[in-house]
């Protein structure tokens, strides 16, 4: 049998930032400090840990938005580290980004459909009425009904506006997204939805993901790979049931301990 | 300290800039103090070339420019053709004058539009606020000029306020104290005219300032953890609106200075105003320049303090 | 245990320029004991932020109570005066905001914020509340105080400017501490170590605390009771262990079934799609005829339409608003 070959690989990734100007800190700062990694296609990675771990630097240099210090990225086959700015441009489009709060990167003014149809417009590879055309069927397979693609931001709630961002995000056929605390600051019940939507998403399309979340459960819910970042590196990786039930490194442990449970007895809480 | 050094390196940066800008401006205009002088038939034309080789008007503008620059370092500011004397000490006196009136009307408008301008925000679309709002907006449509010949008239036909100069004739023999008086009252219509023509802008961006604070979180908490409503008006509120309101103190010395030259002209108030107007009109060269520089560093002095007040209040232009 | 607040049929709306009122919220009843932990469950628009600041009426702009009454200590917090009302905001019942960046003064030391409410309450002096300032921070910090006292927000991390937050919540010993979502924006070890923190305030201090969140299983960490907003409503209230253990409201039957109560749990839920509610929460704006849940209900009937549901009790310690249980 034949391997495949990962959509997705990172090869001893470091990223250092400049020490600032005050001389704060006298060294530069690794946020990221040789981190290596695989997605497959189709798959989704959930990148655990929390803030100040690096996973969110480390997700600016898989899209391209930050040059990594040292180490390789390879997206389907191509070494995105090897390329120049122009060539970065034109592979840009196939990794998607959708952060915590989408709509700071939306125009306010503009209607659902214009929203979703900006990334094509931009590119300008299809027609102008096929444009409008896709952004519709967008629309209602991320859940939006047809009647919503006229509506402005401010009567979306927050989850409709994840959706719309998700919307946006495929416009353009992208071959990785990549979801930094997405689904974060949403409700429960708003959550679930999500979770489902990526899954249909997945199945429908074969898009691969890359999941950042402090959540352990979140990620134990959707990954198909957990990989445990802390200050940079990445501690442990393997499958969720790996990771949830036998956490080799404290770190993974401290963050089991710490993750809320409904099950908790009353007993453990007066304790 | 690295804050202040390269604050003061763009202060320096700006003078000289001034400096040499004023120099080609002034040696662009046509004629020049000694054109007017050889219309004179009482002087002969080779007073005139020697004079002219006196004071090196002859020379090229950069020789010029570095004779001004030495001239400078030895506190003299060139010379005064119409007065026949150093520019310097004429400058100093008139500068003194115009900094106690624009200081003194800097600081009268910031205490009276400051408490009006917070007012104002914390009564956004009342009635106080409507009122505040419309006067300003009309005080903001009339030029300053208009503003002070209107005070003037005033002035004259009230008689309540000296129209003209600094001191009363015969002020020599008044005591400490009515010295003082005799100064203000002569300085009210001018400081005044000053006043009202700063104000609605201040207040206007006083309020703008205030009230995009007054919506912030941190306030809304103060008040749950039930700090009284002055507190958290003067003391947390206007510190958190202080960046804005620092810049526009930098600039509101910058625009009082300006103002404050049409305004000793028309009050005839003896300041940097009436002697650089005069020393245009019969091009005497250095005079003009100097005056120039003494104001831009007055403007400078100004962007500096605001400067070195932004450090002190935003803690984080500090640690960063 | 006394009772410390007692809210009957509290309702709130706001105006907009129009001069039509939405509500927020509409009927809420609940009594506080003296050292209980209640918790008050809800998704983003049912009205618990709300709730949160019309305890201490200060309701945003346009707000205004339509109905019921708000009693603390023997008191009707909607008929005290403005300076009466300054003095039991802080003192008496505090509260502690969700974004401890945004709550926070960003040009003030902190030690001096934390002195300003000690300072809006008592008549000592400068250096005496800074001492005291000192100890309070103390006691929400296990190290490090000092320097934090004389530090800036944001030379904070987000823990370290909720612990502050809290620090100025209980700086005058307050009889109630409120805390809006108050580990939101936190990661899941802080906001653990933020949950133990409000268990021991509790336990030294005796204060009763209202914790509001849409997340239950920060609940079932700390909770007592348990009250379930939904649109403005209240739809279930129970003890903690009753109502997670067994919920009986079809709507916060859906909601727990819809999430993993632990990552534990979630593996088994991997892969499968799971049970979400569809829709979305009412729009309040619009006038609700009979359950306000019903239109994403799955256990809908013909009355449910027709009228809304009264809260009953159903056993000790436990009542739901559902036509299921006789509502």
């Amino acid at each position: 049998m034949q391997i495949a070959e990962p959509l997705v690989k990172v090869e001893s990734l470091v990223k250092r930032y400049k020490p600032s100007a005050a001389g704060v800190h006298r060294e530069s700062v690794a946020a990221v400090d040789g981190v290596s990694l695989s997605i497959f296609a189709g798959k989704t990675l959930a990148l655990v840990g929390e803030s100040g771990s690096g996973k969110s630097t480390l997700a600016f240099c898989i899209a391209s938005m930050e040059r990594p210090t040292s180490g390789r990225i390879w997206l389907d086959g191509i070494e995105l580290t090897a390329l120049g700015d122009r060539e970065l441009r034109a592979v840009r489009p196939k990794i998607q980004l959708i952060f915590q709060d989408p709509a700071a990167a939306m125009n306010p003014r503009w209607t659902a459909l214009q929203i979703v149809a900006e990334p094509m417009v931009i590119q300008n590879q299809i027609a102008r009425s096929e444009q409008f055309d896709r952004a519709q069927i967008l629309l209602e397979r991320v859940g939006l009904s047809a009647s919503t693609g006229s509506r402005r931001l401010a009567e979306f709630s927050g989850g409709q506006r994840q959706r719309l961002a998700i919307a946006r995000a495929l416009a353009l056929d992208p071959k990785l997204l990549i979801l930094d605390e997405a689904f974060s600051s949403l409700d429960c019940s708003v959550q679930a939805q999500m979770v489902n939507l990526l899954g249909e998403l997945q199945d429908s399309t074969g898009i691969t993901c890359l999941f950042i979340t402090h959540d352990l459960a979140m990620a134990a819910l959707i990954a198909d790979q957990i990989a445990v970042m802390d200050r940079g590196r990445i501690v442990e990786s393997g499958e969720p049931t790996e990771i949830v039930l036998h956490p080799m490194q404290k770190y993974t442990r401290a963050l089991l301990a710490a993750s809320p449970r409904m099950d908790q007895t009353p007993a453990a809480r007066d304790s | 300290m690295r804050y202040f050094l390269k604050r003061l390196s763009h202060a320096i940066f700006l003078l000289l800039g001034v400096s040499i800008l004023s120099f080609i401006f002034t040696s662009l205009a046509p004629g020049n103090y000694f054109d007017e002088m050889r219309l004179n038939p009482q002087i002969s034309p080779d007073t005139v070339t020697a004079l002219r080789a006196h004071y090196g008007v002859d020379r090229p503008i950069v020789v010029r420019y570095a004779r001004w620059l030495a001239s400078v370092a030895h506190g003299d500011l060139g010379f005064s053709f119409a007065y026949n004397t150093p520019a310097a000490p004429l400058l100093w006196t008139r500068a003194w004058n115009t900094l106690l009136l624009t200081s003194t009307a800097t600081l009268l408008s910031w205490l009276i539009a400051l408490p009006l301008g917070i007012w104002s925000a914390e009564r956004k679309g009342r009635a106080a606020d409507v009122a505040i709002t419309s006067v300003t907006g009309f005080l903001l449509a009339i030029p300053d000029l208009l503003l002070a010949l209107g005070l003037l008239i005033l002035a004259v036909r009230t008689g309540w306020f000296p129209t003209g100069g600094m001191f009363s004739v015969g002020s020599e023999s008044l005591s400490w104290f009515g010295t003082v008086r005799d100064l203000i009252s002569h300085m009210t219509l001018p400081v005044t005219a000053l006043v009202l023509g700063a104000l609605p802008l201040l207040v206007r961006h006083i309020r703008s300032a205030m009230s995009e604070v007054l919506g912030s979180g941190f306030l809304h908490a103060a008040q749950a953890h039930g700090i009284p409503r002055r507190t958290i008006l003067y003391r947390y509120a206007l510190p958190a609106a202080a960046h804005p309101l620092i810049s526009l103190f930098g600039f509101s010395i910058g625009a009082l200075l300006s103002g404050s030259l049409i305004v000793e002209v028309v009050m005839s108030w003896p300041g940097l105003g009436p002697l650089l107007l005069e020393a245009i009109l019969s091009r005497d060269l250095y005079l003009v320049i100097g005056g120039v520089m003494l104001s831009t560093v007055f403007l400078v002095a100004g962007n500096f303090i605001a400067d070195l007040l932004l450090y002190w209040a935003d803690p984080r232009i500090r640690t960063s | 245990m006394p009772t410390v607040l007692e809210v009957r049929d509290l309702r709130v709306g706001y105006q907009d320029s129009r001069a039509n009122i939405t509500p927020a919220l509409e009927g809420v009843s609940f009594v506080l004991r003296a050292g209980e932990i209640l918790g008050v469950l809800g998704e983003s628009g049912c009205g618990k932020s709300t709730l949160a600041s019309s305890l201490l009426r200060l309701l945003a702009q346009g707000g205004h109570l339509t109905g019921g009454s708000v009693q603390f200590e023997g008191r009707e917090i909607f008929n005290e005066s403005e300076s009466e009302l300054r003095r039991i905001r802080g003192a008496r019942i505090a509260l502690i905001f969700q974004e401890a960046s945004l709550a926070l003064h960003p040009t003030m030391r902190v030690g001096e914020q934390v002195a300003n409410v000690l300072a809006a309450h008592s008549t000592s002096d400068r250096r005496a509340r800074l001492d005291a300032a000192r100890k309070v921070l103390e006691e929400v910090f296990s190290s490090d105080t000092e320097r934090i006292f004389s530090s800036y927000p944001h030379q904070l991390s987000g823990g370290q400017r909720q612990r502050v937050l809290i620090a100025q919540a209980i700086a005058c010993n307050p009889a109630i501490l409120i805390a809006d979502e108050p580990t939101a924006s936190l990661d899941t070890t802080t906001q653990a170590e933020i949950l133990s923190l409000f268990a021991k305030l509790r336990q030294r201090h005796g204060m009763a605390i209202i914790l509001i969140t849409h997340n239950p299983a920060i609940l079932a960490q700390l909770a007592d009771r348990i009250l379930v907003l939904y649109a403005g409503r209240v739809v279930e209230e129970g003890s903690a262990s009753e109502l997670l253990g067994s919920p009986r409201h079809p709507y916060v039957q859906a909601l727990f079934r819809a999430m993993a109560d632990s990552p534990e749990q979630a593996l088994a839920l991997h892969g499968k799609k799971l049970p979400a509610i569809q829709g979305r929460a009412p729009d309040l704006s619009a006038r609700i005829v009979g359950c306000a849940f019903e239109p994403r209900c799955g256990e809908r009937m013909e009355q449910c339409v027709q009228r809304e549901p009264m809260i009953v009790t159903t056993e000790e310690n436990h009542s739901v608003a559902c036509f299921k249980y006789g509502g």
